[in-house]
């Protein structure tokens, strides 16, 4: 189905044309990093690695790796490899403590992200004609907006509703004649529940056709449900916001599995471990070097997703290499209603309010809605003789959360020493939720 | 001296307050009145025992939070208006009544009303000058 290819030059490249793309874009990053970021002009003259040594995309793993933490370190901007008058965009996602992760996007860098969308819409069958509502957050999160220029490029039609007001957005689905639904998948079943308490039948009331969701992992039988209860075909879409954000991978119709735009984002498996790359197949952290990012070249960078990579004869015609859907993490990093969640950052508020961190963190899944709850131990810094004191103390806690982590915990002071101590490093993550 | 209120910190859940009764009971620490404050998550256990600070560092032994505050104890007539004449007089002075809860004393004819008030100072001298006892010791 060619009419099913936005860029199908680059989706059904040969592999040795994609290879010869993807050296020549490698060697182009690199020079650019050298030249530009002192952050990796400093790894490399760590490693006694030059510019030249890398002479095509064989080369890749005498390279750095880059992590997380490399963000928080060189806070706000410090990763930025271009002068300040080529960024015209900046994004953020939480980070491992107090700081968040901050991205910046060139004209370029937004043309490619929103092309790397405009292919993940085509796969999933979207066209021109098509009126797409956007219920991901628009904002810092690289969701919203990021759909939103991918809908656009494609020739679609962008209904920027953005997340909350459900029964809202389910009417102007409804009056609009809405054909694809981008957003998590558990808001897309929220969505479900809430047209049934409205009495709308998605399947004879709306024109409904497909969905992208993305931004959180979600299990074969999530998208069964969610392709029942809505009546359409449910797609999965991957990235995070140090990449881009949404279309670093995309579904088609085969629904197994993802295609990486690799001409773009060069995928490698390593052992997270020893951190050796692995074979073609084999399951382990998924690492990428953007050889298409001009504001935030990363190279190697440590995604902290298990997955593996395959190549397949896809029933699309797309030659692009397919990753499995995500087995887990290498961290444990929580993602909530599709926002990045850190226990450290957790831990970091509670102690900024004077508080000992003794707490337990619960995910559970209500009425197809993620909820965070943050069970704190009471101290006698905190007790108060009056309900309201102690309520207020609650709210403290509750709103400085809500502002650092984006979401709205459920807080609850619980006895003292009634919380499971460890030791060595602490597991108090309790994830009731199924994938 | 004022009078001296044990109040406990206690999670909604199945048996902490018995918990805490225990824990006091062996301590041979007796409680002369109880109230006990809750919401959905958490529960205030306020009570006026034999003994404040024994109590408190048993409780704080055994891990559970408490603090000792000071309340307002009102002597009435144990009979039809009285508590309505405190409550009126308290009224009127716009004294908020935070929480409140009623002990009896060894006198037969007379109760205690423990009370916690947003201004103590104006309530105590409304109810002075009505001649209504706010006493520092409980006769028990």
């Amino acid at each position: 189905m060619a009419q099913n290819y936005f860029d199908s030059e680059a989706e059904t490249a040969s592999y040795e044309s994609l290879r010869a793309i993807q050296s020549l874009r490698l060697i182009k990053t690199v020079e650019k990093c050298y030249a530009n970021s002192s952050f990796y002009r400093q790894k490399f003259d760590e490693l006694g690695i030059k510019p030249s040594d890398i002479k095509s995309i064989d080369d890749i793993s005498k390279l750095p790796f880059t992590v997380k933490s490399d963000f928080r370190e060189n806070y706000p901007f410090g990763l930025f490899a271009v002068p300040r008058e080529e960024i015209v965009r900046v994004h953020a996602s939480s980070g491992t403590s107090g700081k968040q992760t901050v991205v910046g996007y060139t004209r370029n860098d937004l043309d490619r992200w929103s092309n790397c969308i405009a292919r993940a819409l085509a796969a999933a069958g979207i066209t021109k004609n098509d009126y797409v509502q956007i219920s991901y957050g628009y904002g810092l999160f690289t969701g919203g907006l990021g759909m939103h220029y991918g809908v656009e490029k494609l020739g679609a039609k962008a209904i920027p509703t953005s997340t909350g007001k459900t029964s809202k957005q389910i009417e102007l689905m409804k009056d609009f004649r809405t054909n694809a639904l981008c957003c998590t998948p558990s808001y897309a079943l929220y969505m479900a529940e809430k047209m049934n308490s409205m009495g709308i039948d998605p399947i004879n009331d709306l024109d409904l056709r497909v969905g992208i969701f993305g931004g959180e992992a979600w299990s074969e039988q999530m998208r069964l449900q969610v392709e029942k209860e809505l009546g359409i075909k449910a797609y999965d879409i991957y990235g995070m916001s140090e990449l881009q954000g949404p279309g670093v991978s995309f579904e088609c119709e085969a629904q197994s599995g993802m295609h990486i735009n690799e001409d773009y984002f060069y995928p490698e498996i390593i052992d997270p471990v020893t951190l050796k790359p692995l074979k073609e197949g084999e399951f382990g952290e998924l690492v990428f070097t953007c050889i298409g990012n001009e504001a935030l070249p990363l190279l190697r960078y440590r995604t902290g997703d298990l997955t593996a990579l395959y190549h397949e004869k896809c029933s699309c015609g797309r030659t692009l290499v397919k990753m499995k859907k995500l087995r887990g993490r290498t961290d444990d990093m929580l993602v909530i209603r599709g926002i990045n969640v850190y226990p450290s950052q957790i831990e970091h508020i509670i102690l900024s309010l004077g508080l000992k961190p003794n707490y337990q963190i619960i995910v559970d899944r209500k009425d197809n809605l993620d909820v965070l709850t943050i069970n704190i131990e009471m101290s006698e810094s905190c007790f108060s003789d009056s309900v309201k004191g102690i309520e207020a103390r609650e709210k403290i806690i509750r709103s400085t959360m809500q502002e650092a982590l984006m979401i709205m915990p459920i807080i609850k002071l619980v006895s003292p020493k009634s919380l499971p101590r460890y030791t060595g490093k602490a597991s108090r993550i309790i994830d009731n939720r199924e994938f | 001296m004022a009078v001296e209120q044990l109040s406990i910190f206690v999670e909604n859940a199945p048996g902490r307050l018995a918990n805490i009764t225990e824990i006091l009971a062996n301590a041979n620490i007796d409680m002369k009145a109880v109230s006990v404050a809750d919401t959905a998550d958490f529960g205030i256990f306020r009570m006026i025992v034999s003994d404040t600070q024994g109590g408190y560092d048993i409780l704080k032994k055994n891990n559970i939070t408490s603090k000792i505050t000071e309340v307002l104890a009102v002597k009435i007539l144990d009979g039809v208006g009285s508590l309505n004449q405190v409550l009126q007089l308290l009224s009127k002075a716009d004294v908020n009544i935070e929480y409140l809860y009623s002990l009896l004393s060894h006198d037969p004819k007379n109760a205690y009303i423990i009370m916690r008030v947003d201004d103590t100072g104006i309530a105590k001298n409304i109810l002075i000058e009505n001649n209504i006892e706010v006493v520092d010791k409980l006769d028990l």
